[in-house]
């Protein structure tokens, strides 16, 4: 196992996966990891939030008998 | 007078449709399957009250059961619990309420906007908003299903199937035409299942949504499920011996709610994870969600994790949990080893 950590004020970055520090498998390496600001790692999470509330929410809608459209297509989106 | 239509596929072949049960019906559908004719019969009006309920599959098809041009028409199970096998087809044009009634009691239904007038028909639409409203058994709900769901796309929200008085082994297995269905919504309501080992038997279902208020639940056992969108445990922590994951394709979405203390792990997680996976299929979170979990439970994730290097195939994106700051913390470097050792990448 080898561990790599970002330096302060920054993190990893690999798709949706924001990081300080990566444990990587004995062969891997951080090929396709970026460092990113801690300011954009703050900005993914502020969207992040917003979108699992409103998922939750649209959960919680969803749950009301009387409702009557409904899209999971939508709804499974991202996680 | 009322009529029953009774339409008999070819595919029924020598399939008896059974109606012998019911206790309503004077009169008795003639089966001509080999020649696939249409049948009629009638009922007297003032049986219509117990008619018993039309849930059958026959043959590749789910028998449809459509609605009445004049708005609701009730289909009342007798007062025994369990839907009696037969087939009604009641005329209809125009889009109206389902109603499913027991003892007087409303307790399935739905929004026939979103049905099709006929249901056969229904292939590639989204049938919505099943609900049961908690007082059905599994046999009722299942029989639904198979009413609803077969050589359909996925039903969506069946909510309120009460498992609570089952047992402690729960069996919830689709019915077959969910082989060839995508999605389903699960959405129970308040079922506390305190040491219930609950089997999902999705049958090759690719999709199984939301499992809503389900507590108390000791084991959850997903076959043929190749994706569990979330387990949804809105109001209260759970402990959970083991999810049992063999099948999935991608990790559980949204894993488990927040206030999760106590987790057994996802047993043989990755296994199923298919090669060319995005990295968002291949990633367990657990940063935003479940900081409430244990040391134990956390190295219980580890050791229930598939072992990656079994795999014949690198991924594109190989598999990653997540565990999130405070997570990490209460694990050692040697126990974040055990996942390494797996092949697993582990991430603060």
């Amino acid at each position: 196992m080898k561990t790599i950590k970002a330096p302060d004020g920054y993190y990893y970055k690999k798709d949706a996966i924001y990081t300080t520090e990566i444990n990587l498998p004995d062969g891997f390496s951080v090929d396709g990891w970026e460092l990113v600001t801690e300011a954009e790692f703050q900005a993914y999470q502020r969207e992040r939030e917003a979108r699992m509330l409103e998922e939750e929410l649209s959960m919680r809608r969803g749950y009301i008998p009387e409702a009557t459209t409904s899209n999971p297509e939508q709804e499974g989106g991202e996680g | 007078m009322k009529h029953i239509e009774q339409i008999l596929p070819e595919e029924l072949g020598s399939q008896i449709v059974d109606i012998s049960t019911s206790q309503s019906l004077r009169e008795s559908i003639i089966k001509d399957a080999t020649q696939g004719t249409k049948t009629e019969t009638t009922m007297n009006e003032e049986l219509q009250a117990t008619v018993v309920c039309a849930v059958r599959k026959i043959g590749n098809h789910t028998k449809q059961l459509n609605i009445s041009k004049n708005g609701t028409y009730q289909v009342t199970p007798d007062s025994g619990t369990l839907l009696k096998a037969v087939d009604v087809h009641v005329d209809a044009s125009s889009s109206v309420l389902v109603d499913f009634v027991k003892n007087g009691g409303k307790f399935a239904y739905s929004n026939a906007n979103n049905i099709p007038i006929v249901w056969e028909d229904i292939t590639g639409n989204n049938l919505n908003y099943l609900l049961i409203d908690g007082v059905c058994s599994v046999e009722i709900a299942q029989r639904l299903l198979n009413l609803l769901t077969d050589d359909k796309n996925y039903a969506d929200y069946m909510l309120g199937v009460d498992f609570t008085n089952v047992g402690s082994e729960v069996y919830w297995r689709f019915p077959d035409g969910f082989k060839n269905s995508k999605k389903s919504n699960i959405m129970s309501n308040n079922n506390n299942l305190v040491g219930a080992h609950v089997t999902l038997d999705c049958n090759e279902l690719e999709y199984t949504g939301t499992l809503f208020g389900w507590t108390g639940i000791k084991r959850l056992t997903l076959l043929n499920t190749k994706q569990l969108k979330s387990f949804y445990n809105p109001t209260s922590s759970i402990a959970i011996d083991a999810f049992d994951c063999d099948g999935l394709q991608s990790t559980p979405y949204n894993g488990i709610h927040n206030g999760t203390t106590t987790l057994g792990g996802f047993i043989n997680l990755g296994k199923g994870f298919l090669q060319n996976g995005s990295a968002k299929d291949h990633t367990m979170w657990f940063d935003s969600d479940m900081q409430n979990l244990s040391h134990d439970s956390l190295v219980n994730i580890f050791n229930g994790l598939y072992d990656l290097n079994l795999h014949t195939f690198t991924f594109t994106n190989q598999p990653t949990i997540q565990l999130g700051a405070t997570n990490y913390s209460r694990v050692s470097a040697a126990e974040i080893k055990i996942a390494t050792d797996k092949g697993w990448i582990v991430t603060k």
